[in-house]
């Protein structure tokens, strides 16, 4: 009973630590998407109480999540069918674009209010290229906003989609398992005689919390790619002049200038 | 001998009247391999002057204004110049226009100074330049050769 004392702040802090994770991990999300979360859920119900109802249901196989609508093999597909609206897939989009512009600093003022207006920010900057962070469902929307701004150059254009539903729904699977230990672990805590069985415990239910905290971070890391597209612009400077469609037809006046000079 | 003398006389005051020279800005040595232009000399920091007739019959239809305008256009619309300035000049061939452009050329900046004469049966084109830095402070002095022309 000397461990008594003990006792009543770890089950504070098991108890409490849980919930304290989820509300800031909420806060933090403010603004995120539906196609950032399973099925109707917002951000805040995701992290708030929505993730505790979405692992308390029978996951499915990691390979049904991954690809829903996939027939499986197995005679069992308790998930396909009624949780597919569930376990959408996860996409990170990245795109660099090239354009140029007749004035780098407006035109990378203006990208970076019309992302802010959307809902996403400015990642970073540096000298003509900027960094931005779209919310994805508008990020089909960058290109056509970029040709407003000026020339896209399309040979160097790069889009990329990353598809880490696996990997999403798989640590989610884990992160489910680890507090279901904790929770294991709180039992056996309470049921512990010894001095020395206590501590085993709480050494255990440390390091369960330490991965627990590792997971959680992790998944808001990837909630938050999976929200926000990184789309890297950089701006040149355009050719001032118009493209050569003004010619007088005399042939001497092409042949001025300081390209024949100094050929 | 008579009969020979009178075209030969008449064959030499043309070629003579047709003849025009230019003073080359102090600095620069004539080059005696021109390729397209009538005198081309190059500086010691590598800046070029050139003059150079334009003979063609389409050219006598114009005035100085019109083909000053021309030029102007031409660089400033389809190529690219900058214009910076220009002025009026006199020479031994008549009035003349200058105008002062900066330009990008292989990444660097240069100066371009071109001057316009018009008289009534050629137009005279003197052109210099050089890259900017190596051109400071030399506009003037190719202008003073522009009035050299006759």
């Amino acid at each position: 009973m000397r461990g008594f004392p003990l006792l009543i702040p770890l089950l504070a802090l098991i108890s409490g630590c849980g919930m304290s994770a989820y509300d800031s991990s909420s806060q933090y999300y403010k603004g995120a998407t539906e196609h950032a979360v399973a099925s109707s859920a917002d951000a805040d119900e995701y992290f708030a109480g929505g993730l505790e109802r979405r692992l308390e249901a029978k996951p499915a196989p990691a390979a049904e999540r991954a690809a829903p609508n996939r027939p499986s093999d197995k005679a069992e597909n308790p998930v396909a069918g009624e949780n597919a609206q569930a376990f959408a897939r996860k996409i990170v989009y990245t795109a660099r674009f090239v354009v140029d512009v007749f004035d780098i600093e407006k035109s990378r003022e203006e990208i970076v209010a019309w992302t802010e207006s959307l809902g996403g920010y400015m990642h970073s900057q540096r000298a003509g290229t900027v960094v931005l962070k779209v919310p994805a469902e508008k990020f089909p929307e960058v290109l056509t906003q970029l040709r407003k701004a000026g020339r896209v150059n399309d040979d160097l254009t790069d889009i990329r989609a990353q598809d880490i539903t696996q990997e999403f729904y798989d640590l989610e699977l884990r992160l489910k398992t680890r507090k279901e230990y904790l929770a294991s672990l709180s039992e056996l805590l309470k049921q512990a005689g010894k001095l020395e069985e206590k501590l085993a415990v709480q050494r255990e239910v440390a390091n369960v919390l330490a991965d627990i905290e590792q997971m959680e971070g992790k998944l808001r890391v990837m909630v938050h790619m999976v929200a926000f597209a990184t789309v890297t612009v950089e701006f040149r400077p355009a050719y001032k002049g118009p493209t050569r469609t003004f010619k007088l037809p005399w042939d001497w006046l092409d042949r001025l200038g300081v390209e024949y000079l100094f050929n | 001998m008579n009969r020979f003398m009178l075209p030969l006389l008449a064959a030499v005051v043309m070629l003579a009247s047709s003849c025009v020279s230019v003073k080359v800005p102090d600095g620069y040595a004539r080059m005696s391999y021109t390729a397209q232009y009538d005198v081309k000399a190059v500086s010691t920091d590598g800046n070029i002057f050139t003059m150079r007739e334009i003979t063609n019959q389409d050219e006598k239809n114009g005035s100085l204004d019109y083909w000053a305008t021309a030029m102007k256009n031409q660089f400033t619309l389809s190529r690219g110049y900058e214009f910076v300035q220009d002025g009026d000049f006199k020479s031994g061939k008549g009035p003349g226009r200058w105008q002062h452009y900066t330009h990008k050329f292989k990444g660097l900046e240069y100066v371009y100074i071109v001057g316009i004469v018009v008289d009534d049966d050629e137009i005279y084109v003197m052109e210099a330049g050089g890259e900017k830095d190596r051109f400071k402070n030399q506009e003037a002095s190719v202008r003073k050769s522009f009035e050299t022309l006759k």
